[in-house]
């Protein structure tokens, strides 16, 4: 079984059919398990050109996974093994980036790997312990990303834990969000080479002014009184960063990249930068045939000179319907005490990396595929210190390993949690802690705004 | 409007004196009560403390990135915010140059535009002043007299694909607190001195590290002012060309590649006052020249031996 799974980095499949969702979990159709045998998931995954309707009444040409934009749920637990059978139907090279997965080099989707058009290649890894929580995956072609991620390749993945200190009792849903803009004639829209449109993007990355959530826009979802639901929210937009909240109601704020927390929180409001994930309990207070909205808070990441006028503008997400139905009369209790997260002490870091992020850039270098930017042992821990020199937010992401961010602005973060990507705002600066665990390689760190890490933000730690 | 009309007098090359500097004044003093804070320049972005106390300060400057980088430190008056400078000066300013570059617009329409588009109180916006240009992997020094007060520190060269600097990100808040340091001012063994419409240099210009005191002794009444950048030039090198490059409004203007080696300066500074910059000397010619006021004489042509 093992030996299957290893071996199969260049198996090419002369058969393919697409996989169609069977199930539904957390409001998503997910990729049909191929196979029988207890922890193996294998699936088939397609990236292709279709015609979908995005926006009510209007066929749009998008890039899909399985035919889907969200593509489809891939759902596993921690120990399994994970088999991935993609194919490339795409006209352009393209790769599947597990984002925030702990796994090895070749199989990271990264821009070293590309699967040319027509072609298939079989990503092959195994899910660690530890690592329960929620990711997603998309492409990572160099210089192409942000154009694929904004034609309609993403989608979600729930990584479960066994022994999940949250019972499965309780209502869950994945809100996978993203944002896309659109011509008169509803096909996607990217700004022209050379226009305007297309300097703002590259400074703020390319924001839509059509809201998703998952496939809709707007969608209403259903809680009963009383009752408790577990989100799990994907920012998968390319440049927009959220600021969630649900009128009248507060969350708990119980997850992040890596998985839950060693403690909830209770918060009024959250901010998820491009790519990040968090898990919130949600509580049903309100009365029965009630409903609420879940806003987008303004937030102001941008340059002010690159400031869109609308950008106080509060959005719309989705709306919460009460059901009619009596309020549950014995609420679900959070835990104290969620789970125990390894510390990784200062002591052990032998190393201080220095990112010093400019817009486009990382230490005054722009991505060069044939350079190595950093070089680390494998199994050392090292500390990071992220440090924003301008004026907007940028979104720091470091492929394969997890980290705990230490402080932010020199003040220690309040409890540890398993981080991949740490939003700076402007002119401030975050450090983290990480350990290169079992995986040698190259990997990537950079922003992620799409259109930023496209222009070159990222740069290459070889891990040996 | 007011703005620029000076600039308008592209052709004009008025007052070009070739001087060979003579003898006296005082030598180098480096050892004067230091309060020194270091500034790094990078594509594009500054390095820099945020909170610094008052009086005199020495900043050592190092352009970290490839392309030329300059430091200038505004303070916009009060009330208005780094945001407010960021978002009501640097939009009209990139909306001009977007206009001569990308529509092909006159110098004397843009300035007509920006003139148009720049908010009342820019004109109350001051500069206090700042390095010359500096090429890649150079280090500068200047000495100036800042007074508590929120300022914006900013670098509006441009890159290789003509966008500015500052637009890019290199443009930062500094906050000079009541705190008072104990500094004071360098020993200066070279004195220029900016008016309308000449520049003058008081000193022993030889081979060698010099401490240059810049004095403002007036600003013509339109235009940005007087300032000083000093450049390397080769003995066949055609001044109208490095004044035409001083020209932010010309397409190639104060766009890496440089066409000669800058070393440092003065940028702008209020009327009456004055800062110091130290510069390295060797053989050859030098350009000492005002960006804005250059092409009208504000600059001085010099063969050190």
């Amino acid at each position: 079984m093992l030996k299957k799974l290893f071996f199969v980095t260049a198996l090419i499949l002369c058969c393919f059919a697409i996989s169609i969702a069977q199930t539904s979990v957390a409001g998503h159709p997910v990729l049909e398990n191929l196979s029988s045998e207890p922890g193996i998931v294998e699936v088939e995954l397609t990236a292709s050109q279709e015609r979908l309707s995005l926006v009510p009444g209007v066929e749009t040409d998008v890039y899909a996974y399985n035919g889907r934009v969200p593509g489809p749920l891939l759902e596993v637990s921690e120990g399994d093994s994970v088999i991935v059978h993609f194919k490339n139907n795409l006209p352009e090279k393209t790769t599947v980036h597990w984002h925030g997965l702990h796994l090895p080099f070749v199989m990271d989707g990264s821009p070293f790997h590309p699967v040319g058009p027509g072609e298939t290649f079989t990503y092959a890894f195994r899910i660690h312990e530890g690592t329960a929580g929620t990711y997603w995956y998309h492409p990572h072609p160099h210089h192409r990303t942000a154009w694929q991620v904004g034609m309609g390749l993403y989608g979600g993945i729930i990584i479960r834990d066994h022994n999940d200190p949250l019972p499965d009792t309780l209502t869950e849903r994945l809100l996978i969000l993203s944002d896309n803009r659109f011509d008169d004639d509803g096909q996607i829209e990217f700004a022209e080479t050379g226009s305007r449109q297309k300097r703002v993007d590259d400074m703020n990355g390319r924001e839509g002014d059509v809201l998703f959530v998952n496939d809709e826009i707007m969608p209403e979802l259903t809680i009963r009184s009383g009752e408790v639901q577990r989100w799990r929210i994907v920012n998968a937009s390319g440049a927009r960063i959220y600021r969630l909240a649900l009128e009248g109601h507060t969350f708990t704020h119980v997850g992040s990249d890596g998985g839950l927390f060693e403690h909830p929180v209770e918060v009024d409001e959250i901010i998820l930068s491009n790519g990040e994930r968090a898990e919130l309990l949600v509580y049903g207070t309100g009365e029965p045939g009630s409903s609420i909205t879940l806003r987008d808070l303004p937030y102001d990441r941008y340059m002010p000179m690159f400031r869109p006028s609308n950008w106080e503008k509060t959005n719309d997400l989705l709306t919460l319907l009460y059901t009619d139905e009596k309020p549950v009369q014995e609420p679900f209790e959070v835990p104290e005490t969620l789970r125990k997260i390894p510390e990784l002490t200062l002591d052990d870091a032998t190393e201080t990396r220095i990112m010093r992020m400019t817009n486009g850039k990382i230490n005054s270098r722009t991505m060069d595929m044939n350079r190595v930017d950093e070089t680390a042992e494998l199994g050392a821990t090292e500390i990071w210190d992220i440090r924003n020199l301008v004026g907007m937010d940028h979104p720091f992401h470091l492929h394969g390993f997890q980290f705990q961010v230490i402080d932010r602005n020199g003040e220690p973060v309040s409890q540890r949690k398993w981080k991949d990507t740490v939003n700076v705002p402007g002119f401030e600066s975050a450090r983290f802690i990480v350990r290169y665990d079992n995986y040698p390689g190259l990997w990537m760190f950079h922003c992620h705004i799409l259109d930023h890490e496209d222009q070159g933000m990222m740069g290459v730690l070889e891990v040996k | 409007m007011r703005i620029f009309k000076i600039l308008v007098f592209s052709s004009i090359i008025g007052g070009l004196i070739t001087v060979k500097a003579h003898a006296q004044m005082h030598s180098t003093d480096a050892s004067h009560s230091d309060h020194t804070i270091t500034i790094l320049a990078e594509d594009y972005a500054f390095q820099a403390p945020d909170v610094i106390p008052q009086g005199w300060t020495t900043i050592e400057f190092s352009n970290e990135g490839n392309e030329d980088h300059f430091l200038l430190i505004a303070k916009p008056p009060e009330g208005k915010t780094f945001d407010d400078y960021a978002s009501g000066v640097l939009i009209p300013f990139n909306d001009v140059w977007y206009a001569l570059r990308d529509d092909g617009i006159s110098q004397e329409d843009a300035m007509g535009k920006l003139g148009a588009d720049l908010p009342e109180w820019f004109w109350a916006v001051e500069f206090i002043g700042g390095t010359g240009i500096i090429p890649a992997g150079a280090t500068t020094q200047i000495t100036l007299n800042l007074e508590p007060g929120s300022y914006v520190i900013e670098c509006y060269m441009k890159n290789e694909d003509g966008e500015l600097h500052n637009v890019e990100g290199m443009m930062r808040e500094l906050t000079v607190t009541e705190s008072p340091s104990e500094a004071s001012p360098p020993n200066a063994d070279i004195a220029i001195t900016l008016s309308n419409f000449e520049m003058m240099i008081d000193g022993d210009l030889k081979p060698g590290k010099h401490t240059f005191s810049v004095h403002v002794a007036e600003h013509p009444e339109q235009g940005f002012g007087h300032n000083v950048h000093v450049a390397r030039v080769a003995p066949d090198t055609d001044v109208r060309e490095v004044q035409r490059y001083m020209n932010f409004m010309e397409i190639d203007g104060l766009q890496t590649p440089a066409p000669v080696q800058f070393i440092g300066g003065m940028h702008i500074m209020p009327q009456g006052n004055t800062g110091y910059f130290t510069a390295e000397l060797e053989s050859g010619r030098y350009l000492f020249i005002s960006e804005y006021t250059g092409h009208l004489g504000v600059m001085q042509d010099v063969t050190i031996e």
